[in-house]
């Protein structure tokens, strides 16, 4: 790690911190993994304590919100809008819906968040000596934790009252969230010391993932999409991971390649996201 | 000798020079690429070592890299150059709050702030209410810390802090904020740490709580070290050179053509040289001191004179007429004063030459001018004055 750091400071003439022969060193580089995840955990729990105390339902909102997001889905799609798949009856709209919101809300709030979690911990840098990186992936894993959980709470909910799921299909939808996960992360990692150079970001990068909802197949399915541009469909990394969903429901035909673009955007994007906020690490403290 | 607790090898920190966001832009691509970013230091090749048991002040005017170094040294901050070697658990109060959430109450920054230095939450809960004893906020622990005064956050981060108990304990400026008696149980809490061996940085602009504190004393200027040792000559040389600046703002203050009402020295020559700065003094050197007084009405004023230690020990003094003495009239309603004085009985160490313009009866000090100066030498007794003995046991001087 000493080595890799020195590479990156802006002097090629200067030494790198090292560590003292015993007890806790300076630089954060050494930090245990253990502690590492220690503070990581810390700051997932104050995250959701954030979210949630002060309501007075409290964490039940954790349940009660994906419920109430599927009734208006439902009320919105199905009956007002009535929208319709090709292949699917009506009812069954609603569950390929909720297939493709889910991993989207994971992913897009992940993003979202994760880009400031940098700047909005700003009042910790200069006082308590946290790694940069944890209050990021901490804001990327408590999305995937909240949204996981409504995910599966939606999913039991369709099973109750709506058409029947192909369950055998469950585990290779769940598996699929690891590659959301990882893009995700790797997405935010980047975004995030970025922002902290140019605070425009923020702004940006909720029409630009609204503009990416919109290119991914979410509340459409492909097929409808005219012309030649379904196959660009494909390209979109996140394309694979919500037809990975549908095949919880039968009768629905995944786009041809989009699995492709998913594990190769689940490699490059964590890498090249991991590379980019390691380059900026040094920087970032003297931008906060 | 055991390895020092902290090293601090050739230590500097540079910032961007410039953070608009347009020079943010910039910076960002120069950094994605690998290019060096224009930077200006705030710290320059810092060096020192503290061993378990020991504390160290730092002092220096605003600006001078104080805070920056402590934060090198807590690890918030990483070096430009230079490195810190630390053999120690940390524990960090810098600035105001350490790292408090202001929308949290003051209980959940309690788990905040502790989590932080690695505690367990069965850690946390279980002693929570020593923290919230020593803080002694009462209701407020349970309200969000916006809305603390700021000596109830300084309240709550020391407790944490005293709870904590790190093998090395770093401050910054923390005793200023808080009320007399809470600055006092600090300070007895600190008093106590140190003698159970804890090991203390105190950043204060009291050169008071650093004296009281520390042994050692490190005075920074402009992101340099300008002194590094004994807290008394660090501190004092540190008072003297505010006494220097701000006799530099006031301008001159002795006024050779002055005429007016009052009785005033006029010009003072300490060993023929007229400069206001602090002598140097080798040993066995004497103070050769002349000085001219201006009278409003011809009687021909009193003179006299004292030496303090620099930190306002009175140690010596005596009125010219006591000793028999009058001025030499030269001309202009004009009297002069000339004397040696032998400083030998002092010991090495700082001192402030004290001279005074009287009124002819000896009544009131009209004028007072100080002139610092330092006696060179080692010397291993204690005190500042030499007073003359013998042993007379047998053997005492083989």
């Amino acid at each position: 790690m000493a080595a890799n750091r020195s590479r990156k400071t802006p002097r090629p003439t200067l030494k790198p911190p090292e560590r003292g022969d015993a007890g806790r060193a300076v630089s954060l580089t050494t930090l245990a993994l253990s502690e590492r995840l220690a503070l990581f955990r810390l700051f997932v729990r104050q995250d959701l304590r954030q979210r949630f105390s002060g309501n007075l339902l409290g964490i039940a909102w954790a349940v009660l919100a994906p419920l109430l997001q599927l009734a208006v889905f439902n009320l919105v799609f199905v009956h007002i809008l009535k929208a319709r798949v090709p292949g699917l009856e009506g009812s069954t709209y609603l569950v390929f819906l909720a297939l493709g919101f889910w991993p989207w809300f994971a992913f897009s709030e992940a993003v979202t968040r994760g880009c400031t979690a940098i700047t909005d911990h700003s009042g910790l840098a200069g006082k308590v000596a946290v790694p940069r990186a944890v209050p990021v992936l901490a804001a990327v894993g408590t999305a995937f934790l909240l949204h996981g959980l409504g995910y599966l709470l939606v999913l039991l909910a369709v099973a109750l009252l709506g058409p029947g799921l192909d369950w055998a299909q469950l585990g290779y939808a769940m598996l699929h969230w690891l590659p959301l996960l990882a893009m995700a992360g790797g997405l935010a990692l980047a975004l995030a010391a970025v922002q902290v150079f140019i605070r425009d970001l923020a702004q940006t990068i909720g029409l630009l993932i609204t503009l990416w909802f919109f290119l991914t197949p979410i509340i459409y399915a492909p097929e409808t999409v005219p012309g030649g541009l379904s196959q660009w469909l494909a390209l979109n990394p996140v394309t694979g991971i919500v037809d990975a969903q549908r095949t919880l429901l039968p009768g629905l035909a995944a786009l041809p390649g989009s699995a492709v673009a998913t594990w190769i955007g689940a490699v490059l994007i964590p890498l090249l996201g991991w590379l980019v906020f390691r380059r900026l690490r040094p920087h970032l403290e003297e931008f906060e | 000798m055991s390895a020092p607790l902290l090293r601090v090898e050739g230590l500097g920190k540079s910032w961007p020079i410039d953070a608009s966001p347009r020079a943010r832009a910039s910076a960002l691509l120069r950094a994605l690429v690998g290019r060096p970013i224009a930077r200006t230091p705030v710290l320059r090749d810092i060096g020192f070592e503290i061993r378990s048991g020991e504390s160290l002040g730092i002092i220096g005017e605003n600006g001078a890299g104080k805070s920056t170094l402590l934060k090198l040294i807590a690890g918030v901050l990483t070096p430009s150059e230079g490195r810190v070697q630390l053999n120690a658990t940390v524990g960090a109060l810098l600035e105001l709050g350490a790292g408090f959430e202001l929308e949290r109450t003051g209980r959940e920054n309690i788990g905040i702030a502790a989590g932080l230095m690695g505690w367990s939450r069965r850690e946390i809960e279980a002693r929570t209410p020593e923290i919230e004893a020593f803080a002694d906020i009462g209701r407020y622990l349970d309200e969000p810390v916006k809305h603390y005064s700021s000596g109830m956050v300084v309240r709550l981060g020391f407790a944490i802090i005293a709870t904590v108990r790190p093998q090395l304990l770093i401050t910054d400026e923390v005793l200023a904020v808080g009320d007399e008696s809470f600055q006092r149980k600090c300070i007895r809490w600190i008093e106590d740490y140190l003698e159970h061996g804890g090991t203390l940085l105190l950043v204060s602009h009291s050169t008071y709580h650093i004296q009281k504190l520390c042994k050692h004393a490190l005075w920074l200027r402009e992101g340099r070290v300008q002194a590094y040792g004994d807290v008394f000559d660090v501190t004092q040389d540190y008072l003297a050179y505010h006494e220097r600046k701000s006799a530099a703002e006031r301008g001159p203050e002795l006024d050779a053509s002055y005429a007016g009402n009052e009785y005033r020295l006029v010009r003072v020559a300490i060993n023929d040289s007229e400069d206001e700065g602090a002598r140097l003094l080798a040993e066995g050197a004497s103070l050769r001191v002349e000085a001219q007084l201006h009278s409003p009405d011809g009687r021909s004023p009193q003179f006299s004179f004292g030496v303090i230690r620099a930190d306002g020990t009175a140690l010596y003094g005596q009125v010219a007429e006591i000793e028999g003495v009058r001025g030499e009239p030269i001309g202009g309603n004009r009297s002069r004063y000339a004397l040696e004085i032998d400083p030998s009985a002092l010991l090495p160490g700082s001192y402030v030459l004290r001279l005074h313009a009287m009124d002819p009866e000896g009544l009131r000090v009209f004028d007072t001018v100080e002139r610092a100066f330092t006696l060179r030498g080692a010397s291993r007794e204690l005190g500042c004055v030499r007073l003359p003995h013998r042993w007379l046991h047998a053997g005492a001087h083989p």
